[in-house]
């Protein structure tokens, strides 16, 4: 099976089909380069073919990137070598006097994008489907098939920059004011309005208008003016990464020795830094964990899931109207609240989403419409009759969720779902005195719940398979990852994000600086400190959680931190309410740094703080969350420790170039982590002693996960290995 | 202007007149723009055009022979016992035929001009497109029972009717190709049976989209939920008058105008069976099979 066809339409133009077998989108892979290059020598010896247009046989997708199966585990002269290949037949398409277009339908993608910059003409379908980017950064990597020299060169260095860097997604609007595309056009027909480009092209009577670069880019000509522009651009990345992600400093390198030395040299360096962040370790756990996240998409075996033709949600608050806003492509949503005023202001909060869509192309106008009056805002919970599943998102408290629920269980058929929304609630206890507790399930969404990737269904004991089903399918629909855990207090994420945060008090307690306890943890990876996040997350639930859950394991010595409860009942609430660990003045321009709040010492023995090893908070609070996670694995809480390095990268935001807690232990290994507990242990108290499963690993010498570095890629045709890295968020 | 006639004295109208911009005076481009979609017809026309491959020389052709058929019958009087002479300002001299049929054109010309709604791509042009124009018409409808009381004998009757409804930013324009099977379903009517067809022309390509999807199986059996295709089209049956490429298209007036043609030439070509259809905007389709 091959991976390209040439076909001549009889009118001068040649047809390069891209049909990866056996893939439900296409891949560039060294096998397809191969190919490439006989057909290009036909290309240019056949007297008939004076144009060529490349377009993709998959529906809804043009290229979605580079094989991640071949790249992953690839040494480094072997990546190296790939990217060489690829340059030379780029190289081969761009100096061709016979013109090529690309047409693109669906997304172009890495590599996929590469190759279309590499044709004299693009013009893509004006659909939402239709998106270019570079994602390679979000996986570690980075375009080393020339995007890094063409892209700058065709459509500006300050508007290049952001897409090389963070992965940023074009829509075909934007493409085209950009430059990035030639001309757009409809869906249908696209390869017939291709070839009379590519006619046009070839004699002379289609110009491509190349003059779309903003007028500020023609200083950046100027060598020193672009040394500044790029010294900017890395001084950004510096203090977005805290230089933990080498791959957007790389491309950076890539950018200015091709700019400055010409396109061969930056394609050499290309090739070089290329090979060199292959083998990283934490490019291979940003592509293992994009890999958890394809394999998380796919249905496992058992029960079907039953259709959700309408869904309710209960609750118009915050969580409520973000669960609305990420099922309304799906079919109707019924959303039920008892203030009319919060209805109002959600109804207004999901339209005006809905608005910004529209404008930024995401979204048709006749789409908006469709899912706009398939929104039924209701303070009636007579009108959730007839929903399939609802969700509620009601208030955190256990009383008036067995309301809601017992409520709800009266006009809703028999057959329905019922998924609670609840942070740390468990399910049994909320569905003890239901009439059928076998339909009721968790669903624990993350805020803001358009933003975040993760989802986690909550199974309780009586639980049937067909609602986790349901439930887990709706969420997959939803766009979500979606880990299926099992009920048990703080289920999976909470669990480990309890003592956590606890120790993070704990230390403050002690003497800790509130800015160098989160600053330890940034350098570490997390993307917010835990103090930080204390106050997000809000200092009361905090406090709650931390409580239930000390409770249960209080065996284990993890005693929740009295300070909470007098931070909670001298008002503290975090940034909900302006009092917390940081100061939120209405004013506080943007960019710059919070400042901490003097008086919040007051609880935590004083002003004078103490300076601690970095080394040490970073430990002590990592570790406790690792020893968590370990023993929810060893629980069955989770069922895998994939799931695991899942949920607490997307959900908790541990370092995802760390690769997860479970990651983390094989990283580090066992043994080193049970005796860096066992110091801890005696210092501080039994709540480091390691989880016995972390142990026993220890004792054997074993790793969590086999040896083998990632799942060998059997012939699969459902494998989805596209370098797509949608929703994974690596900062950069 | 509605604020002009509050002002009273030149205070109030300089006051009126530091509102206006240059913006104003320039008068507004009526844009019949799909609610839903935000595209015009033009625009709409060209997503079809390009979906189905209907390319420019085909598109042409069936505007030249549009333009030709109304030339030639209105040469022959084919439409005078339709068409009432209009008296408009400012001469008042009687307007006797439809000013827009130009049977004197040719490939050539309609060739010449250029893509109005996809400058660089396209193929739907102001020569294969139905122009808007003036005019009104009329067509009596009652019920058989009401035609008996008043004792006159009807030109034709209406067997079935069919209104639908379809994807307004994929399919608008292709509401004929769901309703007329339905139609004619409704009618217990073969396509082959079908003498006369009067098929409006907003552009030459739903007409001709028409004819290319009800012979085309796999088309009828995805979307139309049909064992195969309805059939081919006689080209010759359809707008043996030219159609509204040539006699213009005068919102509200179109339909009747159809149904008025379609009776006529069902009388003089002896058809038993005659079918109208029009597009119309938000994807709508109609068809009407009528007998005699």
């Amino acid at each position: 099976m091959r991976s390209l066809t040439l076909k001549k339409r009889g009118d001068g133009v040649a047809v390069l089909l891209f049909d990866t077998p056996k893939r439900p989108v296409n891949v560039l892979s060294g096998q397809m380069l191969e190919e490439a290059g006989p057909l290009m020598k036909e290309i240019q010896d056949d007297d008939e073919i004076v144009a060529c247009v490349l377009v993709s046989g998959k529906p809804d997708s043009f290229i979605a990137g580079a094989d991640l199966d071949e790249v992953v585990g690839m040494a480094a002269e072997d990546a190296e070598a790939i990217s060489r290949g690829a340059h030379e037949w780029l190289d081969l398409v761009e100096k061709s006097r016979k013109p090529f277009v690309a047409a693109i339908h669906g997304v172009a993608l890495g590599g996929g994008l590469e190759v279309a910059l590499a044709c004299h003409y693009r013009i893509a379908s004006d659909h939402p489907k239709t998106v270019l980017a570079l994602p390679e950064v979000m996986l570690g990597v980075l375009p080393a098939a020339g995007g890094t020299q063409r892209l700058p060169r065709l459509i500006g260095l300050q508007r290049a920059l952001p897409m090389l860097l963070t992965g940023k997604r074009v829509r075909a609007a934007q493409a085209y004011r950009h430059g990035l595309v030639d001309a757009l056009t409809s869906p249908g027909g696209l390869v017939e309005t291709a070839a009379k480009a590519a006619l046009g092209l070839a004699n002379g009577t289609l110009k491509p208008n190349r003059d779309k670069q903003p007028f500020t880019e023609k200083p950046l000509a100027l060598p020193p003016l672009r040394a500044y522009a790029l010294g900017k651009a890395r001084d950004e990345v510096m203090k977005k990464t805290r230089g933990l992600y080498p791959a957007p400093l790389e491309i950076l390198a890539c950018v200015e020795k091709g700019l400055a030395d010409g396109m061969e040299a930056g394609q050499e360096e290309e090739a070089v830094r290329f090979g060199r962040l292959v083998g990283s370790e934490g490019s291979k756990n940003l592509i293992r964990l994009f890999d958890a996240m394809t394999a998380l998409k796919k249905a496992p075996k058992g029960d079907p899931p039953r259709p959700v033709k309408r869904l309710g949600v209960l609750g118009a608050g915050l969580m409520g109207e973000g669960i609305a806003a990420v099922s309304m492509g799906l079919g109707p949503v019924v959303l039920k609240d008892v203030s009319d005023e919060g209805l109002s202001r959600a109804t207004k909060n999901l339209r005006r989403g809905l608005d910004r869509r529209v404008r930024s192309g995401g979204l048709t106008r006749l789409d908006r419409d469709r899912q706009w009056y398939g929104l039924r805002p209701t303070t009636r919970s007579a009108d959730l009759a007839g929903c399939d599943l609802v969700i509620e998102a009601v208030f955190e408290d256990l009383e008036l969720k067995r309301k809601v629920l017992a409520e709800i269980e009266g006009i809703i058929g028999p057959d329905a779902v019922f998924a609670t929304n609840t942070s740390a609630l468990p399910i049994a206890r909320i569905a003890a005195k239901a009439k059928r507790p076998e339909r009721v399930v968790g669903m624990h969404y993350f805020s803001p719940v358009p933003k975040m990737p993760l989802l986690e269904i909550v199974v309780a004991e009586k639980t049937a398979p067909w609602a986790v089903a349901t439930a887990r399918a709706f969420g997959v629909a939803q766009g979500k990852t979606v880990i299926v855990v099992k009920d048990g207090p703080g289920f999976y994420t909470t669990r480990i994000l309890g003592p956590f945060i606890n120790e993070a008090v704990v230390l403050l307690d002690e003497g800790a600086a509130i800015p160098a306890l989160d600053a330890a943890l940034l350098v570490f990876g997390f993307p917010v400190g835990p103090v930080a996040l204390l106050d997000e997350v809000g200092i009361d639930v905090a406090a709650h959680v931390s409580k239930d859950l000390g409770r249960e394991f209080a065996a284990r010595g993890a005693a929740p931190s009295g300070t909470f409860t007098q931070l909670f009942d001298a008002g503290y609430r975090g940034r909900k309410n302006g009092k917390g660990f940081y100061l939120y003045p209405k004013d506080r321009p943007s960019g710059r740094a919070k400042e901490v709040n003097p008086e919040v010492y007051s609880f935590f023995g004083g002003a004078s703080r103490e300076a601690m090893v970095a080394g040490d908070l970073v430990d002590r609070l990592a570790l406790l969350m690792v020893n968590e996670a370990v023993w929810c694995l060893s629980e069955g809480i989770v069922a895998s420790p994939r799931d695991g390095d899942a949920g607490a990268i997307l959900g908790l935001g541990f370092p995802p170039l760390r690769g997860g807690p479970f990651r983390y232990v094989d990283a580090v290994g066992a043994g080193a982590i049970v005796e860096r507990m066992g110091e801890l242990a005696e210092l501080h108290g039994p709540r480091f002693n390691p989880a016995p499963m972390l142990a026993e690993l220890a004792r054997k010498g074993k790793r969590f996960y086999s040896g083998r570095r990632r799942p060998q890629p059997a012939p699969d045709p459902q494998s989805r290995r596209g370098m797509s890295g949608a929703g994974l968020s690596a900062p950069a | 202007m509605i604020q002009s006639q509050k002002a009273k004295g030149v205070l109030d109208y300089v006051r009126l007149l530091q509102g206006l911009s240059l913006k104003d005076l320039v008068p507004d481009t009526p844009a019949i723009a799909e609610f839903s979609t935000g595209l015009t017809m033009g625009q709409s026309a060209e997503r079809l055009a390009k979906g189905l491959g209907l390319t420019r020389r085909e598109q042409d052709t069936w505007a030249l022979k549009s333009h030709q058929k109304a030339a030639t019958a209105t040469e022959a009087g084919l439409y005078r016992g339709q068409v009432v002479p209009a008296r408009v300002p400012p001469s008042f001299a009687a307007i006797e035929s439809d000013n827009g049929v130009r049977g004197d054109t040719t490939l050539g010309k309609l060739s010449s001009l250029p893509p109005a709604f996809d400058r660089s791509f396209g193929t739907v042009t102001a020569g294969n497109s139905s122009f808007l124009t003036d005019g009104a018409a009329a067509c009596l409808l009652m019920s058989a029972e009401k035609a008996e009381a008043l004792e006159v004998s009807p030109l034709a009757r209406v067997v079935s009717m069919s209104l639908v409804a379809m994807d307004p930013l994929e399919e608008l324009l292709l509401g004929p190709v769901l309703s007329v099977p339905e139609a004619l379903d409704a009618a217990d009517a073969p396509l082959g049976e079908v003498g006369v067809w009067e098929v409006h022309e907003a552009f030459a390509a739903p007409a001709l989209a028409l004819l290319k999807l009800l012979a085309d199986k796999a088309y009828c059996q995805e979307r139309l939920g049909r064992k195969g295709a309805l059939g081919k089209i006689d080209p010759k049956k359809v707008n043996a008058w030219g159609g509204s490429l040539a006699l213009g298209h005068p919102f509200g007036a179109t339909g009747a105008r159809l149904v008025t043609t379609c009776v006529e030439r069902m009388e003089r070509e002896g058809a038993a069976l005659g079918v109208v259809t029009t597009c119309a905007a938000g994807a709508l389709g109609h068809a009407m099979v009528l007998a005699r």
